[in-house]
């Protein structure tokens, strides 16, 4: 077998084709962000209704999701709904199944915020008069989604990901764009180490950020800058 | 002003409160004392009905201030007028409950503006006068998580104030802090006590019930055992159990 070699004109040829299809997955990656950062949140608030039929049924949606692949929902999604009349363009059908997938997962991770605040929070609001549609929007959920902006940032990350799935809709994200310039060429060598770096190039900073997020939303609540450096420490 | 009848209150197996009768007048200052787990903590949270109880009646100026019995089934008002009535009555907490999101500021004008719709200019106003009062002015910006606890309490009494309650509770408002610093905030709600709020207070600090207190009472085991001037309760306790209680914390004390 010959020893594969990178072939650098046809890199050159290829990039911009590439740099369409990473484009389009970025598109994707953050308009289902964005989707899915409002829904989760609605899903999940559904799901810690009182209301127990409301919360039985988000939450079957939710385990439904989470219990069946990604990969087969999107294939659904775009080759099976067809059958029955709903006809997808590849973009839609991608950002449709991903929303509803991640959002699913997304408003589990806002439960568990919702659930981390203590129980003298609500007690406090309360007892202000409050009301709990008003104590949620103003003291739970802020609270709630600074507990949970690493663990939403490493979703995001994974997202990105899996948007490479959508390929299988013959939408032309960057996997798809590889593969195409694959089936013309048979260079696989050079074409998919092109693909794995330019999901690198944009992956790696996006991990190093949500890092920095954790860092951030470790320190506390305070203030950047101490109006008197000098002032006491309080010991703990 | 408030009056509780025959108030019962179970956690699970753990009956809490078993039949508990209590009425406060307008201006007066009840200290309520006892062991912990004799229910004192929970008797004053149904008073704004943080804690349910199964059975029971509780008015505030006469009438039923959160649940009517209808064909003998209890049936809670809506949590719209619940909330209404609760504004009229302040708590201040065991951990201070402040916000910690919002600064000391934040957390004294955030009722004010979001549940009676204050023009946020006077609630401003309002809030700042209040820390003033709790002697925290320059605190204003600070988040929680940079004050003191002493501190932290003074500005959840300001938040409790901001709603310009008829009654102000204080569910064991001192046990928290270090000893240093419970004085700023005893001398906090003996201010209140002389300008005249209404006042129901769960505490472990004797002294206070003995100077403030207009009418002092005793809980154990989820009743009242004894109730009294402080002069009745501290200097001649009729009730075993009462005696046998204050002579534990003088020792301690």
């Amino acid at each position: 077998m010959e020893r594969p070699t990178f072939d650098v004109d046809l890199a050159r040829e290829s990039l911009p084709a590439l740099l369409e299809g990473l484009k389009i997955t970025v598109e994707l990656t953050f308009i289902v962000i964005a989707i899915s950062l409002v829904l989760g949140i609605f899903i999940a608030l559904g799901r810690l209704s009182k209301n127990r039929v409301l919360s039985a049924v988000v939450g079957f949606y939710v385990d439904f999701m989470r219990a069946t692949p990604l990969l087969l929902q999107l294939i659904y999604i775009y080759f099976v709904l067809p059958t029955i009349g709903i006809r997808l363009d590849p973009f839609v059908a991608g950002v449709l199944g991903l929303s509803l997938n991640y959002s699913a997962y997304l408003s589990e991770v806002y439960r568990s915020g919702i659930q981390a605040i203590p129980r003298g929070q609500l007690d406090a609001a309360a007892a202000l008069g409050m009301r709990p549609s008003l104590t949620m929007r103003r003291i739970v959920l802020p609270q709630a989604i600074r507990i949970v902006i690493p663990t939403l940032g490493n979703y995001f990350v994974a997202l990105f990901k899996d948007t490479s799935l959508a390929s299988f809709l013959t939408l032309q994200e960057l996997l798809f764009s590889g593969q195409i310039i694959i089936s013309r060429t048979y260079d696989y060598f050079t074409i998919y180490t092109m693909v794995l770096f330019l999901y690198f190039l944009v992956g790696y900073p996006s991990l190093i950020l949500v890092r920095y997020l954790e860092k951030m939303t470790k320190a506390g609540y305070r203030r950047r800058q101490p109006v008197n450096p000098t002032l006491p420490v309080q010991p703990t | 002003m408030i009056q509780l009848d025959e108030i019962h209150k179970s956690f699970g197996e753990n009956h809490v409160l078993r039949g508990v009768s209590l009425s406060i007048e307008r201006g007066e200052v009840v200290c309520i004392i006892g062991p912990s787990g004799s229910g004192k903590s929970t008797l004053l949270r149904c008073i704004n009905y943080l804690e349910e109880p199964e059975q029971g009646r509780i008015t505030i100026d006469g009438e039923n201030a959160y649940r009517d019995v209808i064909n003998g089934k209890i049936k809670n008002y809506p949590i719209r007028r619940i909330a209404a009535t609760r504004e009229k009555i302040g708590m201040v907490f065991q951990q201070f409950n402040l916000f910690p999101h919002y600064t000391a500021l934040q957390n004294v004008m955030e009722a004010p503006i979001q549940v009676k719709r204050v023009k946020k200019a006077d609630a401003e106003k309002q809030a700042r006068s209040l820390l003033a009062q709790v002697g925290l002015a320059e605190k204003a910006d600070q988040h929680p998580a940079e004050l003191s606890g002493g501190q932290q309490q003074r500005v959840a009494i300001a938040r409790a104030l901001a709603m310009n309650p008829e009654a102000m509770l204080f569910d064991e408002a001192t046990s928290a802090l270090d000893p240093e610093l419970v004085g700023e905030v005893l001398e906090i709600m003996r201010e209140l006590a002389v300008q005249g709020m209404t006042m129901a207070v769960v505490t472990h600090e004797m002294g206070f019930a003995q100077q403030v207190a207009d009418r002092v009472i005793f809980m154990d085991h989820g009743v009242i055992v004894e109730e009294g001037t402080p002069q009745e309760i501290f200097g001649s306790p009729r009730e075993e159990r009462t005696q046998d209680f204050l002579r534990l914390v003088h020792a301690t004390a």
